[in-house]
């Protein structure tokens, strides 16, 4: 039986980012598919899959194809901050759309994202436009990300959800906290000794 | 204490530097003052006529059981759920890592219903080890301090009042040991409330958990002793209930809040700074808010005579505050100190703070802040939404490389210019324990775990990249930079936001084994409204919130604006 779990944007966002630290990635772009992963959450658009599949992906290998979860939000700081369209091959395209959307609006850009499929994405100060049908969120695609300021009318306008928990699967929530548990250490009484925070006794 | 007429203001004045503002020793020196989380909470309880009510009581005769306090805003209904059970003393432990409390309680967005209350006590009573529900806007527990606990009762019961000394030098009758919110462990994201006016400053939702919790412990007080004494028993003096705050043990979980949150860091440093600097550069004020201030300054020296501490640096530093004060309160002695009518001359409080800056200890000259911004409602009280803030997550990759390197050496010649080679400044690392996922400070040489730290050891990072920048294409964008150099990506972070928010980094090495994190402990403590810190290692300290503010059934105007350096005068002795 599928046991789901609610979350909280904020218990996303943390315990992503530890996971992609505890693969090993720099806390930078760790923090980065933290966030992204909860704006994904915020849009009802699908992210923890994904994240399981990249994180599982990363352990395993360190070359290949980039990771939108891990250089999603780099890649669009690029192409936001030039002229020239950013070209290349990238898995988890979902997380790239969520660091378009994120740039477009605390930079006030606007960004189209396209595909072998023609445009696949779109994101401006004003929302974020993801095309009929959606995306395929693992694959790698050949994509173009470019400066534009208008949303194609192809595309459909995505709503950010009134609630701010998410229910997503349980397994894949246990699995990701197994990575995040990779940046904690062990508890030793000495440890526990002399340097600890809070504590004392009766008083 | 009602807050002046707005005077006349020259053009506004600088505010105090980054480079003066930004170091731990003067942030570790910081005191509750008007802007603090606490004292806004209580104003706009006041000025709202928020009715605060026990709306259930279902606690028995030894104290266990559960209650529901109720505060009712013009808009909202928020219900705090209490939970009381009995433990034994070995179990009463405020270090994170417990299991078991006294109390453990939710603050729950709503009227609870009794099918809610039942799944709660499944729940809130084991804390982080219960799922809890989204409803939830935090998640707390507090331990009884026993001694005084039982010594409120057995005076009350027996037709007597508490010891004053002893209701002065504990300050509370429950401490709290975590008060968790923003979405941990299944309660809600603070997007539920975020848009609420009561909610928006900064966190308000956390401060209502705790006064209420404050309610609680006063009622329980006065439950118990009823039963315990019958027709004899007394009811607590108001001049005691008030000086009962909540106490709280902080530890180190607080400290990496100010180095993950740099937007709100600044936020709140700069709001500081930018209402000193309107206070300051008043032109003249009238003889009333002269007054006040001087009155102020008597206050805050009998709240110091009050302040006692275990810790050796902190009663040091006390005893320095205590004759820096009393020198502060000789200005105001005509004929030896200023002019009579001095608030009539050119800028008066500039001069004064000028004179407390050339004179004073960080410690005094801070408190000195919070005396000085506490008339002057009327024209700072509007920042306070300012405190609160969206962190951006993105860089603004247009920058250059050579405009990187600019920003650093214009922000950062404090960590450029430490020498790495020493040990010294690497000697620490921050790391998260397994055990309840809590902070800890470690010693790099000494222990295990520097390869899982936290990324704090800022002036390490700024001069790696630094080297890196220096090596490349200086008109390179930072974009093209971060794709070829991803390691940097955390504190080029830091670079571009500090470069926008200058109040954002704290300008000290925080794994040099020289620092104190409990200064930064304390910086965010004041924010809180906490008083009476009581240090009990560079690691953690007790504080009390809400210690003078007023019960839930005297929110007027003048008891909720004027309750800052509270104290229990020598006089309420025993009754």
């Amino acid at each position: 039986m599928l046991m789901i779990i609610k979350l909280s944007r904020n218990e996303i966002r943390a315990e992503v980012e530890k996971a992609i630290r505890g693969v090993g990635v720099d806390w930078g772009r760790a923090k980065d598919g933290g966030v992204m992963a909860a704006y994904l959450a915020g849009y009802g658009l699908p992210f923890i899959g994904e994240i399981t599949r990249q994180l599982d992906e990363l352990n395993s290998t360190a070359n290949g194809t980039r990771s939108a979860l891990i250089d999603g939000m780099i890649i669009t700081e690029l192409a936001a901050s030039s002229n020239v369209p950013w070209s290349g091959s990238v898995k988890a395209i979902g997380f790239l759309i969520a660091a378009m959307g994120i740039v477009a609006a605390e930079q006030n850009h606007g960004l189209l994202l396209s595909d072998e499929g023609g445009v696949l994405s779109f994101a401006d100060a004003g929302g974020l436009y993801v095309r009929q049908g959606g995306f395929d969120g693992d694959a790698a695609s050949d994509i173009t990300l470019s400066a534009e300021m208008i949303a194609p009318k192809t595309l459909i306008k995505c709503h950010w959800l009134a609630s701010p928990a998410a229910s997503i699967s349980l397994d894949y929530w246990v699995k990701l906290g197994g990575y995040a548990s990779r940046t904690y250490v062990e508890e030793t009484p000495e440890k526990r000794r002399r340097g600890a925070g809070g504590g004392g006794d009766n008083g | 204490m009602r807050a002046s007429a707005i005077p006349q203001q020259n053009a506004l004045l600088e505010l105090r530097p980054p480079t003066d503002v930004m170091r731990l020793q003067r942030m570790g020196s910081y005191h509750p003052m008007r802007l603090s989380f606490s004292r806004q909470l209580l104003r706009r309880m006041a000025a709202e006529n928020w009715l605060v009510t026990t709306s259930e009581w279902a606690i028995d005769d030894r104290g266990f059981g559960h209650a529901v306090i109720t505060a009712k805003t013009p808009n909202h209904t928020y219900s705090l759920v209490a939970f009381s059970q009995d433990i034994n003393d070995e179990q009463r432990s405020d270090r994170v890592i417990a299991e078991r409390w006294d109390t453990t309680f939710s603050l729950v967005d709503g009227v609870v219903d009794k099918a809610a209350i039942a799944m709660m006590a499944e729940t809130i009573t084991k804390q982080e080890a219960g799922r809890q529900s989204d409803d939830q806007l935090t998640m707390s527990r507090a331990n009884k301090s026993v001694r005084m606990f039982n010594h409120v009762i057995d005076r009350l019961a027996s037709g007597r009042q508490p010891d004053a000394t002893m209701v002065n030098d504990i300050g509370y009758i429950m401490r709290t040991t975590a008060v968790y919110g923003n979405g941990k462990f299944g309660i809600a994201g603070r997007e539920r409330i975020s848009d609420r006016r009561e909610m928006v400053g900064a966190f308000q939702v956390e401060m209502l958990t705790v006064y209420l919790i404050r309610h609680f412990s006063l009622a329980l007080i006065d439950h118990l002793a009823k039963i315990k004494g019958g027709d004899m028993t007394a009811a607590l003096d108001r001049r005691y209930a008030r000086h009962f705050g909540i106490g709280n043990a902080t530890g180190l979980g607080m400290a990496p809040f100010l180095v993950h949150h740099q937007g709100l860091l600044h936020c709140w440093m700069k709001t500081r700074e930018q209402a000193l600097a309107i206070v300051l550069s008043q032109s003249t004020i009238d003889a009333e808010a002269g007054q006040m201030i001087a009155d102020l300054t008597a206050r805050a020296l009998k709240y110091t005579a009050e302040w006692r501490v275990d810790d050796d640096v902190q009663t040091g530093r006390i005893s320095q505050l205590e004759l820096d004060l009393k020198t502060i309160s000789a200005w105001f002695d005509a004929p030896t100190g200023l002019n009579e009518g001095w608030w009539q001359g050119k800028m008066p409080l500039k001069t004064l703070m000028d004179k407390a800056n050339a004179a004073l200890s960080l410690e005094a000259v801070e408190m000195f802040v919070s005396i000085l911004l506490e008339p002057f409602g009327a024209l700072i009280d509007d920042l306070t939404p300012q405190m609160s803030c969206i962190e951006p997550s993105s860089i603004n990759a247009k920058t250059t490389v050579a405009q990187t390197i600019a920003m650093i050496r214009r922000d950062y010649n404090w960590a450029t210019a430490i020498d790495l080679n020493d040990p010294h400044e690497s000697e620490l690392f921050w790391y998260t324990s397994v055990a309840k996922l809590e902070p800890r400070l470690g010693r790099r040489f000494e222990e295990d775990g520097a390869d899982l730290e936290m990324p704090f050891d800022i002036p390490h990072q700024i001069q790696a990249v630094m080297s890196s920048l220096l090596r490349v294409n200086q008109q390179s964008s930072l974009a093209k930079f971060m794709l070829s150099h991803p390691e940097h990506r955390y504190i080029l972070r830091r670079i571009t936001t500090n470069a926008a928010l200058p109040y954002s980094e704290i300008k000290d090495n925080l794994v040099a084994g020289s620092t104190r994190p409990i200064d930064m402990l304390r910086c965010k403590l004041s924010f809180f409204g906490a008083t009476k810190f009581d240090p009990k290692s560079d690691l953690w300290t007790r504080i009390t919130l809400f210690q003078g503010a007023p019960l839930a059934d005297e929110l007027n105007f003048d008891l909720a604006d004027g309750w800052a350096f509270a104290q229990l005068h020598r006089d309420a002795d025993d009754h």
